[in-house]
């Protein structure tokens, strides 16, 4: 084959053939040593929903990036197929190295980020289910913005494209940005022959607050010790990048976690019996494999108190301003601007859940989050939080060394150790 | 060729007087987008800050290694306190460069340090985004260096860049017939001087050396020219050594769609308008596109109207390693291209001499096969 064909005649149902016939053949799929909630089983199975549904022959899907209003979709019913997220579900299930294989018979290099590889492999492989239109924000990085835009020109699909402004507080950002969420909106309706409900549209918005505010209660419940929930099981509500937000269910979800957090902080029930540290886990983890966060948790006995990406950095949404609200969320992304932007929130969270050291997972292909890696630890020197920066591939298991991993985990852990000690013996001095 | 070392030296000499005599201050800039009219404007002296061979001692401390060469090498030679500025204007052109604006900020430290937004499509609300920008960028610069930027003085920098570009185009003119004047890598010498030394100084040097090369026919008699294949090389940021490999394996690079050739010269801009700020964002944004804009498409068809117009035999894309919009950028390519039955071929560098030879290798082997 010369370069990625699209449009084969196969559609979604032999798409799904395909997907369930690659399923099989893996036969590893398995079940994550680090799901003890009720509320994790329910949204496991609401992810799972999402994603058979955006195989029916009558649905209408939107492929779109992680950094997405996913409001919208829910409010003209959308499908949304997030390509990062499902690559990321299917790598827990083994099956990221038949798309990854597939990337690179077509020539996508490996030094792309293995996301978006997976994506366009995924895509040669024809398992996933055809879009009719993508949609892509500019943050977080330029491979996912070129991700996209290969595959409308593949697809010959519409896509639509958000520019999030880089000066995220200066006049006429926010006006710029949602004057294009509401044009977005407006023509997707148009696409699809549908005309933009605004009641129903204040109604997904409502859903997509409760659901922040049930989060950000469960954040508030994580800043106890002992910590309530592993990390190893918080970090994959990745609260930042889901496709949920505006979803119906995605409210019980986090309520039945607000609740189930609640009767844990109150008996002190620890996550990880033993807790000796608290550390703040940044960026993602490795999906290809839980061994990494199981070591940190269970062999360290390190709590990871609190994942960055788990973080609720935006306001409610205003209902009565809602592409307004809408773009100030995005705004508000840590990520997005200058660093100086990120590492307030860094400092925050290391304040709020007692951090004592951070891991800094360093996903190969990501150059935006790694570029600034030196000027974040030298922040957070100055405040005296050790902080170890693990080279690895959160798809690609090519790129991760797991030997080479623990060893410096375990160095990192002897550090912590004899830092956290003297400080004892000097507070009882 | 004598005739273009001896322009060459010619400016930099007279380069050499003008910085003694005016002692303008000096800033850096690295992407095409960047509307370097408005520092003529101001009264300052632009200069694109090049990479260049340095042993890579303290940018690797300050930012990963699977990261733009480009950038880790200009940030290398900043670092080292070579190549010195008064300013700089960073462009959010892509992922590493938007965070060498951090890194330069903490680590470089120089006093005007300014980030210029670019959005990624030429929509209309895009237009007027970027207007919005570059008069940021105007509100910047007039702070920091208390100058006030004229829309008179704004449109005689137009004038003069135009000119510049003319006579550069002028001078490709020469190049894409099939008289095979002089090499490629020549002309990329030129257009990269003309990116580090003021333009009023380049042009009249350029002038000098068009007018040398019609009146005195100098060059290759074209019934002496051994027929080689014409080549179009696409890419990322590359200085003009990667040229001069492939014209010494026996190719003559025609055409090129890179941000240090006729890329760079593709940016129309009106000039006596009663708005140039705005001629200015729209005409940078409305430039051949870079593989960091949106819409493939376009850019494709651009390259293959270039193809046809050029009688282009085949295709070389030299890409930077870790540039993700050009790697990204390739398989589509290709696969056009394939359809259209032209060949091309990939080649990745860290932008040193060390793997010149693989590139040779390479470049070689592709030119037996077309």
């Amino acid at each position: 084959m010369e370069g990625l064909q699209i449009g084969s005649g196969e559609k979604r149902e032999d798409q799904l053939k395909n997907f369930r016939q690659l399923s099989k053949a893996e036969k590893k799929s398995k079940k994550s040593p680090f799901y003890t909630f009720e509320a994790t089983a329910k949204r496991a199975r609401l992810i799972g929903r999402i994603f058979r549904k955006a195989y029916g022959k009558d649905a209408v899907i939107c492929w779109h990036s992680a950094i997405a209003p996913t409001e919208i979709f829910y409010a003209l019913d959308v499908v949304p197929f997030c390509v990062e997220s499902v690559a990321a579900m299917l790598a827990g299930a083994n099956l990221a190295p038949c798309g990854l294989r597939a990337a690179d018979e077509n020539l996508y290099s490996p030094d792309i980020c293995s996301f978006l590889r997976f994506g366009m492999g995924a895509t040669a492989a024809n398992i996933f289910p055809e879009p009719d239109f993508f949609l892509c924000s500019s943050y977080h990085c330029d491979s996912t913005v070129r991700m996209f835009d290969n595959l409308a020109y593949l697809y010959k699909k519409p896509l639509y494209y958000i520019d999030i402004p880089y000066h995220y507080s200066q006049g006429g950002s926010v006006d710029y940005l949602s004057s294009q969420l509401e044009k977005i909106m407006f023509s997707i309706a148009k696409l699809l022959n549908r005309h933009v409900d605004m009641e129903k549209f204040r109604e997904v918005l409502e859903y997509s607050n409760q659901a922040r505010n049930y989060f950000k209660e469960i954040n508030i419940l994580r800043r106890a010790v002992p910590s309530p929930i592993s990390g190893g099981e918080a970090i994959d509500y990745s609260a930042m990048l889901t496709n949920t937000w505006g979803n119906k269910e995605i409210v019980d979800v986090y309520r039945t976690l607000r609740d189930e957090l609640k009767v844990r902080v109150d008996n002190k029930i620890a996550a990880v019996p033993g807790e000796r540290f608290r550390i703040l886990w940044r960026h993602l983890r490795p999906y290809h494999s839980d061994n990494i966060l199981t070591y940190v948790e269970q062999n360290c006995k390190a709590v990871v108190a609190f994942e960055e990406i788990n973080y609720i950095y935006w306001d409610e949404i205003d209902i009565k301003k809602p592409f307004k609200s809408l773009a100030n969320k995005l705004l508000a992304d840590p990520a997005v601007g200058p660093v100086e932007h990120w590492i307030n929130a860094v400092l925050e969270i290391v304040n709020d859940y007692k951090i004592e050291g951070i891991v800094s997972f360093f996903h190969w292909g990501c150059r935006h989050l790694s570029s600034v890696l030196k000027i974040l630890d030298d922040k957070l020197k100055e405040k005296g939080i050790p902080i170890l920066n693990l080279d690895g591939d959160c798809m690609d298991i090519r790129h991760q060394s797991e030997g080479q991993t623990k060893t410096r985990l375990d160095a990192f852990m002897e550090l912590l150790e004899t830092k956290y000690k003297k400080q004892e013996e000097a507070a009882k001095q | 060729m004598d005739l273009f070392e001896n322009a060459i030296s010619d400016i930099k000499k007279a380069r050499a007087v003008y910085d003694r005599k005016k002692k303008k201050p000096v800033i850096g800039w690295f992407c095409t987008y960047t509307p370097i009219e408005i520092f003529y404007a101001a009264g300052l002296t632009p200069k694109r800050l090049m990479s260049k061979p340095t042993t890579m001692n303290q940018a690797l401390g300050c930012m990963q290694t699977n990261l733009c060469p480009y950038v880790l090498n200009s940030l290398e030679v900043a670092l080292q306190g070579e190549d010195p500025i008064d300013g700089i204007v960073i462009v959010n052109s892509c992922d590493a460069m938007r965070r060498l604006y951090d890194v330069w900020r903490y680590y470089v430290k120089t006093d005007f340090v300014h980030l210029l937004d670019l959005p990624r499509d030429i929509s209309k609300e895009n237009h007027e985004y970027f207007v919005l920008q570059v008069r940021n960028l105007i509100s910047a610069l007039e702070k920091y260096f208390a100058v006030k930027i004229s829309l008179s003085s704004l449109n005689e920098a137009i004038t003069l860049c135009n000119e510049t570009r003319n006579l550069l185009k002028a001078l490709y003119g020469f190049r894409q017939g099939d008289d095979g004047y002089f090499s490629g890598s020549d002309v990329l010498d030129m257009v990269k001087l003309g990116m580090r030394v003021p333009a009023e100084i380049f042009n009249e040097g350029l002038k000098k050396l068009l007018g040398d090369i019609r009146n005195k026919s100098v060059g290759r008699k074209p019934e002496s020219i051994p027929k080689k294949p014409r080549i179009f090389v696409i890419g990322s940021f590359f200085d003009q050594t990667q040229i001069k490999i492939i014209e010494e394996c026996g190719a003559d690079v025609i055409c090129d769609q890179l941000c240090i050739g006729m890329s760079s010269l593709d940016v129309k801009i009106p000039a006596d308008t009663s708005d140039p700020i705005r001629a200015l964002a729209e005409g940078y944004l409305s430039k051949i596109p870079c593989s960091r804009m949106i819409n493939p498409g376009q850019k494709i068809d651009s390259i293959c109207g270039m193809v046809d117009k050029y009688r282009i035999d085949g295709v070389i894309f030299l890409t930077l390693k870790f540039c993700d919009n050009n790697i990204f950028f390739f398989p589509l390519l290709k696969k056009e291209l394939y359809n259209r039955d032209i060949s091309v071929i990939l080649i990745e560098s860290d932008g040193t001499s060390d793997n010149t030879g693989q590139i040779r290798t390479r470049v070689e082997t592709f030119l037996g096969v077309l």
